[in-house]
């Protein structure tokens, strides 16, 4: 998977750098930069195994492109001379100093290397002496302990970087899966009712107690709703289709109103309205039953 | 005027609109921090498109509130079931679970957050005294500085993170990359690639800041077994004072941690996990007794719970000063920023910029820290619930916010799409060891590199020895940035041409 991250990043790079040579030279200047450099780094990574000769090759590339642009700019307006030095110098590296160039382009590209991390904080001996008293005092194995360890040094290791194991590759994928449907729901009837729709999905796939995925599906509603009625109320519409259905506040007014009013008025009558006139009786509050 | 900034900031705080807020971060910071797999950057990252009814400074303080709260809440899953809430906890396992196996998980858990809200009390209250010598330093960096402070800070991520140089920056190049679809601010054009309406108004980087922290971290915990504890862990309240105690009587540990946190949190990458690290390591090595670390020690606790805190109050100093966060926390909270029309940099410490909310949001930093202290001694045996909840529970949920909060925002399809793409692109980037952090830096970044960028071109006619040239624009100091941008890249380089030639 991690060649298809890097393809993905190429060609969007690549797309982005050729799509950007249709706007202005101002606004032109710094995608182009940054799409430059995403094409050549991703280029750099996906060739790792072949950096002895796509090393040299690459910076006699840009070598001969820098002196190339630089020299042209030279002739039109005298600029650019840094250019073509740069490219001459480029073009030495790539002949003169083959060696070394792949040294340091293999160093740069697949050695792991960090300047502040774990192995410069704590040294190996304190970390080997906590690991073993903390299995003498938790009374547990040191070998599970460990793994668990190394599990989360791996994500400590630096507040920038952290990798992990998946138990289940099946999770992911389905997590994605379901993403995507609830995605497409969405567009086709709004997410007021998607939403629902996407938690029982996920109970059906997880294969939860009915009851508890009833209440999770009923706060997933709940919180669909606040949003439409707080917030935004434009979520319960469907792009593609423009279809809005009923929300659940209309559906109340047309359906279970009807039906619930006759008994609230029954409590009203004979529970709420006398309490209310007892109070009043005893103390004088400015109650008056409607 | 900035005393009396100063003083208004305050009366702000004071409110109780404000208050609430400030609460309601704090409890939501703990116990997102308490739930394992969950933490400070996802929780703020779902919150975000809930603070669009609030005012700024509200919806600030309550970032900033999620942000402290669950520093300290990512030590209840540390100490009770071996697992860090978040991995700036990390630390705290090694003494804090063997505490709990010996029964003294309540003497752990107060002892987290009473070093927890010291430590934050005292960082927070240490940057406020020296806010006006900051204040001084940032309104002196002028246009072509700022780009250079923003590309430094990315040259930091990329050789702090672990995990090979290139692709620490390729990650940043194409975090950098997603800025420049849409339009471009400063030239006042529109970039449109292939012509697509959706993607006229750019890609929203609350929506990628959301697909990398809560989707990719709820496909992450969808592979993940042993997300809930059977946790059998006895918290007896006699242990709060004990766990009081035991913090007050070690203010150097608190301090020395505190200090090392505020200062490894102002380096960009390096975070809270990094400083945990660090204060462990050096309170291990400054103690008399060094054998006993990892058996159930309070002083690697205090040490790693003062640190975690104490990086809150650093990693806000180039966040708010130059926009460049020290930690993915602190991308979302610039992320608030920028979505509440707040720019990082000189104006947010201008008195007639937003120096009034610089200093409300520190003043609920420091309030924050008693309220964790008051409600993590006050809730310490109900703390264990949090750990027992279930993944199966949780995963739905976060994703119905995100998804959410997400089209609540513009109602523009393109942003779910955004939040399952870049869920996708950061689950793989994790895996296979890209930083994230990098990419955020760059969306965060972009517009403020490519403003100050194209703004200094302007100052030097097109030229880029304004950048690098000391006597021709009178800038020593974008000298001196470039030559540390030139060292940090190549730093790495040397220092692995060094170890092999040691190796040799």
């Amino acid at each position: 998977m991690e060649h298809v991250l890097l393809v993905l990043f190429l060609v969007v790079g690549t797309y982005m750098y050729l799509g950007a040579s249709e706007f202005p030279a101002a606004a032109a200047r710094f995608p182009r930069l940054m799409a430059g450099g995403t094409v050549l780094l991703s280029f750099l990574i996906l060739a790792r195994n072949y950096l002895d000769v796509v090393a040299p090759l690459l910076t006699a590339a840009l070598g001969v492109y820098a002196a190339y642009t630089g020299g042209t700019e030279f002739l039109a307006d005298g600029g650019g001379l840094a250019q073509v030095f740069l490219g001459i110098g480029l073009l030495a590296l790539a002949v003169g100093f083959r060696g070394q160039l792949v040294d340091g382009a293999t160093s740069f590209v697949a050695e792991p290397m960090q300047v502040l991390g774990k192995e410069d904080i704590l040294d190996q001996d304190l970390e080997e002496g906590v690991a073993e008293n903390r299995a003498k005092a938790t009374g547990e194995s040191p070998e599970p302990e460990q793994a668990a360890d190394a599990d989360t040094e791996e994500q400590a290791d630096s507040g920038a970087m952290y990798v992990y194991d998946i138990d289940d590759a099946k999770g992911p994928i389905m997590t994605g899966i379901l993403c995507l449907a609830y995605m497409l729901v969405t567009f086709a009837i709004g997410m007021l009712y998607a939403t629902p729709l996407f938690v029982i999905a996920w109970t059906l796939w997880v294969k939860m107690d009915f009851a508890k995925a009833a209440a999770l599906t009923g706060l997933g509603m709940l919180c669909s709703y606040l949003f439409y009625d707080l917030i935004q109320s434009d979520i319960a519409e469907g792009w593609l289709t423009g279809w809005e259905p009923t929300p659940p506040d209309v559906l109340y007014n047309m359906y279970i109103n009807p039906i619930v009013q006759p008994i609230l008025r029954i409590v009203d009558q004979y529970i709420i309205f006398p309490i209310l006139d007892l109070i009043g009786t005893v103390l004088p509050l400015g109650v008056v039953p409607l | 005027m900035t005393v009396e900034t100063f003083v208004g900031a305050i009366f702000a705080l004071l409110t109780l609109e404000t208050m609430f807020w400030l609460l309601a971060g704090v409890l939501v910071g703990i116990v997102v921090g308490g739930l394992p797999g969950l933490g400070p950057p996802l929780g703020m990252a779902i919150i975000l498109p809930l603070t669009i009814p609030l005012n700024a400074a509200d919806a600030i303080i309550l970032l900033v509130g999620v942000y402290s709260g669950s520093m300290y809440g990512g030590s209840i899953a540390a100490i009770l079931i071996n697992t860090p809430g978040v991995s700036s906890s990390a630390a705290t396992m090694f003494d804090g679970y063997p505490m709990s196996k010996q029964g003294r998980a309540a003497t752990a858990l107060s002892i987290s957050a009473t070093a927890s809200a010291f430590a934050g009390l005292f960082t927070i209250a240490a940057l406020i005294l020296f806010s006006p010598v900051l204040i001084e330093l940032v309104l002196r960096v002028g246009t072509p500085e700022r780009f250079l402070v923003a590309l430094l800070g990315l040259s930091m991520i990329t050789v702090i993170t672990r995990g090979s140089f290139a692709k620490g920056l390729l990650a940043g190049f194409a975090g950098l990359l997603v800025t420049t679809v849409g339009s471009a601010q400063p030239i006042a054009v529109t970039r449109r690639y292939a012509d697509s309406l959706l993607l006229f108004d750019g890609i929203d980087f609350v929506a990628v800041l959301i697909g990398l922290f809560a989707i990719a971290e709820m496909m992450k915990l969808a592979g993940q077994k042993g997300g809930i504890a059977e946790s059998d862990v006895v918290i007896d309240r006699a242990g709060i004072k004990e766990g009081i105690v035991e913090t007050v009587k070690r203010p150097v540990t608190v301090f020395k941690s505190g200090m090392i946190g505020m200062i490894v949190g102002a380096i960009p990458g390096a975070g809270a996990t990094v400083s945990n690290f660090v204060a462990y390591s050096e309170a291990v090595r400054a103690s008399p007794d060094p054998e006993t670390f990892g058996s159930g020690n309070p002083v690697g606790v205090v040490a790693s719970e003062a640190s975690n805190n104490g990086t809150v109050a650093g990693s806000l100093v180039p966040a708010i000063s130059f926009g460049i966060p020290g930690s993915s926390s602190t991308a979302v909270l610039i992320g608030g920023l920028l979505m509440h029309g707040l720019q990082p940099g000189p104006s947010m410490f201008q008195v007639d910029g937003e120096l009034g909310l610089t200093y409300t949001m520190l003043l609920a930093l420091l309030v924050g820290n008693v309220v964790i202290l008051i409600f993590g001694l006050s809730a310490v045996t109900r703390l264990g619930y949090l750990t027992k909840i279930d993944t199966d529970y949780i995963i739905p949920m976060v994703i119905v916010l995100s998804f959410l909060g997400t089209y609540a925002l513009r109602i523009n399809p393109m942003d779910i799409i955004t939040i399952i793409l870049f869920g996708i692109i950061g689950f793989y980037m994790v895996r296979y060891n890209y930083s994230v952090i990098a990419f955020v830096l760059g969306v965060v970044l972009g517009d403020i590199a490519e403003g100050n960028l194209y703004t200094a071109l302007q100052i030097s006619g097109g030229t880029y020895d304004i950048f690098y040239n000391p006597f021709a624009y009178d800038r020593p100091l974008s000298f001196l940035l470039t030559v540390t941008i030139i060292l940090l890249l190549f730093g790495p380089l040397v220092k692995g041409q060094i170890n092999r030639l040691r190796g040799k």
